[in-house]
């Protein structure tokens, strides 16, 4: 009976430890992440977004079913994700669904054009059955609701290129920015206001269409982040009191946007321009200007010619540039890396025959650097894209955004630029010239291209000659924002080749990544940057040794259970002998 | 002793593990509306604010409405609704109280039946359409947690499937809206009486298993008759108005027509009447229509139906429709 009742003790007792333990865990709640590439770990920037989570956060995880390894990988990454999110805020709440599991096809269909429409990108998949192979359709992807909206998270990210191992990796490494990007965007009451810069013949509505409200089912614009806006530097507010037109007023109404985008502008900039620009950026405003070298386009080349001059392009913004830290140069890359074009090759009877040459004026740039503007970006379309050097400023940080590919060679301005090129194979050794820079972004206190100069505008407005803390991105290619308008007036979505059909993601990731980046939200983007080391098999040693790994992979686990069993048996004997 | 808590430890390990393994964070017994086995249902109550209920029943693998027959469409899509629901997301914490306080007041209530025909196996509560109008809200019973539902791949809010008309039930809308269904040379007599003409009245009499007519007409097309008469083969209303307010005094008013059948030694009579226009319509002259010219309104037996032109004017041909032509 004694026994009994010191059994039943001893059975409170542990109980009461537990709930102890359980007690104090909950209050002194600590994690301990022994990866070496941190995988497990959540920054401190998405700790203190899910510390604000003030409602439910309901996120719908479209990634449930049998898949191969990679998005098997991709979606416990997700799972794991979202427990560590949970550890930090009771708000948030999960459900994976799978969308092929409806046995009935149209309502499975049904689904799968409900994810479409709400931005979700389909995959294809080969799946290997006993029978052959058969195709999967799946929606990697997530649908997360806070207080009646919602927005869509494509988790696997497009990389021109890009083996798909690589791209499920950067895909995983990527799921935390891209979580709390989405958070972010849900729980942004009011948003900055950014303008387009207009004038001076920069890209219309029509052309920037697609950054700005997104064209295509796959959503990302800046309007899902800023208040975007188009402001006329050239249009002035009329004082009351003077019946004259109000620099100042101007400078202030600048003032109001947190960024300014200056979109491949074709006329000079006269002094007023300038000044507007100059004094925005010296009093804390962002910049991001998409400047070309040199006045050419793909129209000069339609319109029958075979050829056409590429030319300086006199924007009269040298000095302003220069002052700041770069210089865009008056000359073009052409690289083997690039897109195609459409070129007749022929007549059938009165049927013109249309092939597909890659131009070498059009590079297809594939980011290899880590910022996080521009890490694991898919590929980016440039057109007639000039390179940019930096020049000595001391208190200007620079820091390169984009490259070519190595396989470049640089022409210099005037440059007589001919679709003959196609005709003749190129000649290797003339493309090694190398990685060219392209963008570039600077940080710092600038100097005014105005200072210890006379005040060229009006001496009652002070001027600053020294900026506060700020930033801006110069990117050598005015067309890398710049959506293709047909004739017809339709516009296509950014990055979009429409002979080939071909949909390079890059450029919007890279503005958007931009902008948010000069506003502020660098702390997020630098979840970007967060590598995580992909340890694939080496196949070498898989195609040799295939049986010895696959023996010590059976084995250890049954030898180490064994001694294990052995040393308690032993211990056991040792224990009782006596 | 050492057993017990390694067991207990055990538990708690895998208990452990399995809620980080679960693919859903929200409790299942809150957001467990789906029926799965939806072949098990046998009996489905819908009651409402205003003390309207409707009892759907399975007999023999057919679904009755009360002692009616339900339609198979609205039935079919019931219970697909039903099996099929999922949580759209959860009614966030802002609103929480206050879609209670509106489930509390406007939803309709859902009980569903198994085997055990007096206990629920399921019931829950259909609320208004969300704020986007792609979701209802919806409650289970003794559960304090609402969510916004809805079916996965439609587009829409769920009340319209649950055939709750606003935030009411009724009989009417469940009911099979066939009229007349009957076979070939199954009706014995039929009379179609014009009262505003009566030279248009005619009646068709079966002898020897074809038709003999009597009206105005002399000389008729007897494959005319043979064709008309298959148009009572099928024959739908476009739904029962028995709430309709007015319903008494459109039966104390004159009919425009009266189709009567005799078959079986069942007589049945349709009266037909004239409806009001829903919304403005004007004649040739540019005058306001008097008359729906669409639908009318129908008594057969104690139900008032909603009938359409469309469908009765081949019915309601004069007699020179199968007058043989010359």
């Amino acid at each position: 009976m004694a026994i009994k009742k010191q059994t039943y003790g001893r059975l409170a007792l542990n109980i009461c430890i537990l709930i102890l333990v359980n007690v104090l865990a909950s209050m002194l709640f600590f994690r301990i992440d022994l990866t070496t590439d941190k995988r497990h770990s959540l920054s401190d920037t998405s700790k203190d977004i899910l510390q604000e989570l003030d409602d439910i956060v309901y996120v719908k995880v479209y990634l449930e079913g049998e898949f191969p390894a990679g998005f098997t990988r991709l979606q416990n990454a997700t799972h794991q994700l979202l427990n560590e999110f949970r550890s930090y805020s009771s708000f948030l709440e999960y459900e994976f669904i799978n969308p092929s599991e409806n046995t009935n096809q149209e309502e499975r269909n049904n689904l799968y054009r409900q994810l479409y429409e709400q931005g979700l990108e389909p995959t294809n998949l080969q799946v290997q059955e006993k029978n052959g192979s058969s195709e999967q359709i799946i929606f990697p992807g997530a649908i997360i609701y806070y207080k009646g909206v919602n927005v869509s998270l494509n988790l696997l990210q497009g990389q021109f290129g890009t083996h798909h191992e690589v791209v499920l990796n950067n895909s995983i490494a990527n799921l935390e920015y891209e979580f709390s990007n989405a958070f972010l965007k849900l729980f942004e009451q009011r948003k900055p206001r950014i303008a387009f810069i207009e004038g001076n013949e920069e890209l219309s509505i029509a052309e920037t269409i697609d950054i700005t409200n997104s064209l295509g089912v796959e959503k990302g614009s800046l309007s899902e982040y800023y208040q975007v806006e188009r402001f006329d530097i050239k249009e002035f507010t009329i004082d009351s009191v003077t019946q004259k037109a109000s620099i100042q007023k101007q400078l202030e109404t600048m003032t109001l946007f947190q960024a300014i985008i200056i979109a491949k502008p074709n006329t000079p900039f006269n002094n007023l321009d300038k000044f507007l620009i100059d004094q925005y950026i010296m009093q804390g405003g962002k910049v991001l200007w998409f400047i070309d070298g040199v006045a050419m386009d793909m129209d000069s080349l339609n319109n029958g010619n075979a050829f056409s001059m590429a030319l300086p392009l006199q924007l009269n913004i040298d000095d302003m540039l220069f002052k700041y830290g770069v210089r865009v140069n008056a000359d073009l890359v052409m690289d083997m890396q690039s897109d195609e074009i459409p070129v007749v090759t022929g007549y059938q009877g009165d049927r013109p025959q249309q092939g597909m040459f890659p131009w070498f004026y059009n590079p297809l740039v594939i980011p290899k650097n880590t910022h996080p503007i521009s890490k694991n970006l898919d590929a980016l379309r440039t057109t007639f894209v000039s390179t940019i050097d930096t020049v000595n400023t001391n208190s200007i940080k620079k820091t390169p955004l984009l490259f070519t590919s190595p396989y470049t060679k640089l022409v210099k301005s005037p440059h007589r630029v001919s679709l003959n090129i196609l005709e003749r194979e190129p000649k290797l050794d003339q493309y090694k010239a190398g990685e060219q820079m392209i963008a570039v972004m600077l940080e710092g206190k600038f100097s005014s291209v105005f200072e210890n100069r006379i005040n060229p505008i009006n001496k009652k407005i002070p001027l600053l000659s020294k900026s506060e803390e700020t930033k801006m991105i110069v990117v050598a290619d005015g067309d890398i924002i710049k959506n293709h308008v047909s004739k017809s007036g339709n516009a296509y979505p950014l990055g979009y080749n429409p002979y080939n059909n071909q949909q390079y993601n890059g450029n919007k990731k890279f503005i958007i990544n931009a902008l948010n980046y000069l506003l502020g939200k660098e702390e997020l983007l630098l979840i970007r940057s967060r590598e995580l080391k992909l340890r694939l098999l080496d196949k070498n040693e898989l195609a040799n040794n295939r049986f010895f790994w696959q023996i010590i992979n059976i084995l250890t686990p049954l030898l180490f259970i064994a001694i294990l069993g052995l040393v308690w048996t032993m211990n056991r004997k040792r224990k009782f002998s006596t | 002793m050492k057993k017990i808590s390694t067991i207990i430890l055990l538990l708690v390990a895998i208990t452990t593990i399995i809620y980080q393994q679960s693919k859903n964070t929200i409790k299942k017994e809150l957001r467990d509306f789906a029926v799965a086995e939806i072949d098990k249902v046998q009996k489905i109550f819908f009651a409402d604010r205003f003390n309207n209920e409707v009892l759907l029943t399975k007999q023999h693998g057919k679904w009755y409405v009360g002692e009616h027959l339900a339609r198979e469409n609205a039935i079919e899509l019931l219970l697909n609704t039903m099996q099929k629901i999922e949580v759209k997301n959860p009614v966030a914490e802002s609103m929480h109280n206050s879609v209670i306080k509106s489930l509390a007041t406007n939803a309709v209530k859902v009980e569903v039946f198994t085997h055990d025909e007096n206990t629920p196996f399921k019931t829950y509560y259909v609320g208004r359409e969300s704020s986007d109008h792609l979701g209802s809200y919806m409650i289970l019973e003794n559960s304090n947690k609402a969510f916004v539902m809805h079916l996965p791949g439609s587009n829409g809010f769920l009340a319209p499937k649950y055939n709750i008309d606003g935030e009411k039930v009724h009989v009417d809308l469940w009911r099979e809206r066939a009229i007349f269904q009957f076979k070939t040379n199954t009706i014995d007599t039929l009379q179609i009486t014009h009262h505003q003409s009566e030279e248009r009245n005619f009646s068709l009499i079966k002898t020897n298993e074809s038709y003999h007519y009597q009206g105005e007409v002399k000389d008729v097309q007897t494959e005319v008759i043979n064709t008309y008469m298959q148009l009572f083969e099928n024959t739908y209303c476009e739904g029962f108005m028995n709430t309709y307010e007015k319903k008494d005094s459109i039966f104390a008013s004159t009919p425009l027509h009266s189709i009567s059948i005799s078959a079986n030694g069942i007589n049945t009579t349709l009266h037909t009447y004239n409806k009001k226009p829903r919304q403005l319509h004007l004649d040739a002259e540019s005058n306001p229509r008097k008359w729906d010219i669409d639908r009318m309104y129908a008594k057969l037996g104690d139900d008032l139906l909603l009938i359409q032109f469309r469908t009765f004017n081949p019915i309601l041909y004069g007699p020179t429709h199968f007058a043989v032509e010359k």
